[in-house]
């Protein structure tokens, strides 16, 4: 894949402004400059850095109309200046003071086959500049300072062979963001008009499925405990998007309950991210049943079990529940 | 380099089986608690299908689709048939929260004094998780969610009108309009029906 074009335009505030601003944007050249050399690595490493697939969004009129994917289109189609200002434009559209000014770069590049374009946004920071002029220093407040960090940005890629019916689907990453959790509304949700591939649904479906499996197959006591105990620390990360991997690595699952986990979830959807629904996540996981090898059955919903059963752990393994209430109803089963 | 036929070939093969498979477990899967579903059912265009769609023209002479392999959106279409009107919506809610839509349409004739073709037609997005792993994946496909009487009109029409090597005459317009008020009306009476005895 050959890099070769960049287009950078200064992007301020401009959500809810009626006239907006006027975006200043250039062409970088000079194929040789740390800044060039900066970009093509963003460029050359945006589908593994990209780790959220997202899709564009139907229109409004349930119709394959989505503003943002066709002024990338016409930029992929002719990637000129003003063409990489309309991008620059509806960036601003939906920019808000408490995101500020920014730093916008368009990076188009083709193969044979396919062509690519990676839009990225780095956010002014403030800085100090210290010059030193014979024998002496000044000292200066500078207020647009853009990469404080290379690594902190906001990107997205999209690369297909088609520029008329293809650059549905994408991917994006929020490395502005300190944790995976939160990626950020604005630049997807906002500017791209689009949303993750994997939806909310979709994931917390699999996740449940798989602690629902994990938790029945794993032969040790204390892991199905430690998957159970997942299930309710999950109810802290409801809206917050992860996936099934960052998850488990974040909430210190030992390596043998993620083994299981992961052996018992979807397939090539372990590092897939998507935002989490608690209420779908703890439907199918409602119940939690405990047997002992008395033959004693134990059933509770999964949020009371541990306040309607108090346990005591007794010697060689041996445990004692206890509860108190009144008889509601009785029921007689068919054996095994 | 392969021909446009040659290269579909080579995806119909190798590709499309596996993610025709994810699909329809998939959707099996999410549907696996509703009632009333006659069937489901997920299959990948064929190779002739394709060909005579990616070879279609336009008025001017020029080719419909410049790049088929990316631009035909049904290379997977897939079908949700179910008993009743009403079963229609909260199939198409279900469904949609499981699969990101790129475009979403009710299919209707287009004046209130004609019948014809009724069905809710999606274009979706293909899970990552079905695809990411080819190289060349397609990276759209098409669900139709109908009730039987739109799905039998609909198949006894493309087979016998839509396919029709000569013009149909005007009874015979008459006639393919008539079945499609009937299925109408049909659909219209069982929707009353079911909500008349399931209450």
């Amino acid at each position: 894949m050959k890099l070769l074009r960049i287009h950078s335009y200064l992007v301020d505030a401009g959500k809810g402004l009626v006239d907006q601003p006027f975006i200043k944007g250039t062409e970088l050249t000079g194929n040789t400059s740390k800044m060039y050399k900066m970009l093509e690595n963003i460029f050359l490493s945006s589908l593994s850095e990209c780790k959220y697939d997202i899709a564009f969004n139907r229109g409004e009129d349930g119709l394959q109309n989505n503003k943002t994917r066709s002024i990338i289109l016409d930029y992929v189609n002719q990637n000129s200046l003003d063409n990489g200002r309309e991008i620059a434009k509806r960036l601003q559209e939906v920019t808000t003071g408490r995101s500020g000014l920014g730093l916008l770069f368009i990076i188009y590049g083709e193969n044979n086959t396919k062509k690519r374009v990676v839009i990225s946004r780095f956010a002014a920071n403030t800085g100090v500049l210290a010059d030193e002029q014979s024998g002496t220093i000044t000292i200066e407040y500078v207020e647009r300072v853009f990469m404080k960090s290379d690594k902190a940005y906001k990107a997205a890629v999209y690369e297909d062979s088609d520029a008329k019916g293809g650059f549905w689907n994408g991917k994006a990453v929020d490395k502005q963001i300190n944790n995976d959790l939160q990626i950020s509304e604005y630049w997807i949700n906002e500017f791209l008009q689009s949303d993750f591939r994997t939806t909310g649904t979709r994931g917390t479906r699999y996740l449940s499925n798989s602690l629902k499996k994990a938790i029945s197959s794993a032969e040790s006591v204390e892991i199905k405990e430690e998957l159970s105990a997942v299930v309710n620390l999950l109810r802290g990360f409801d809206g917050k998007t992860f996936s099934a991997s960052s998850l488990l690595k974040r909430l210190s699952v030992s390596d043998e309950a993620t083994e299981i986990l992961k052996n018992n979830y979807q397939k090539d959807a372990f590092d897939l991210q998507f935002q989490l629904n608690y209420n779908d996540l703890s439907r199918p996981l409602a119940y939690k049943t405990i047997e002992l090898n008395n033959g004693a059955r134990l059933s509770a919903t999964n949020d009371e079990f541990d306040k309607v059963f108090k346990k005591t752990n007794l010697e060689n393994n041996k445990v004692e529940y206890s509860t108190k209430g009144e008889v509601k109803n009785q029921k007689l089963g068919r054996g095994k | 380099m392969k021909g446009v036929r040659e290269q579909y070939i080579e995806r119909y093969e190798k590709i499309l089986p596996s993610i025709v498979k994810d699909i329809n477990d998939d959707i099996m899967e999410i549907l696996d608690n509703f009632e009333r579903i006659d069937r489901v059912s997920v299959r990948p265009k064929s190779v002739d299908k394709f060909f005579n769609k990616a070879n279609k023209k336009n008025d001017d002479g020029s080719l419909k689709y410049t790049d088929p392999l990316s631009q035909i959106q049904d290379q997977i279409g897939a079908r949700i048939i179910c008993f009743y009107l009403q079963d229609v919506q909260p199939i198409s809610d279900e469904i949609s929260k499981n699969y990101h839509s790129i475009e979403e349409v009710d299919l209707i004739p287009e004046s209130e004094n004609e019948f014809g073709y009724f069905g809710k037609h999606f274009v979706f997005s293909i899970p990552p998780n079905f695809v990411n792993k080819y190289q060349e994946p397609p990276t759209l496909f098409e669900l139709q969610i109908k009730t039987l009487y739109q799905h039998a009109w609909s198949e006894a029409n493309h087979d016998l009108a839509y396919k029709a090597e000569k013009s149909l005459t005007t009874d015979q317009k008459r006639k393919i309009a008539f079945t499609a008020a009937q299925s109408w009306g049909a659909d219209q009476i069982f929707k009353e029906l079911f909500g008349d005895l399931s209450n």
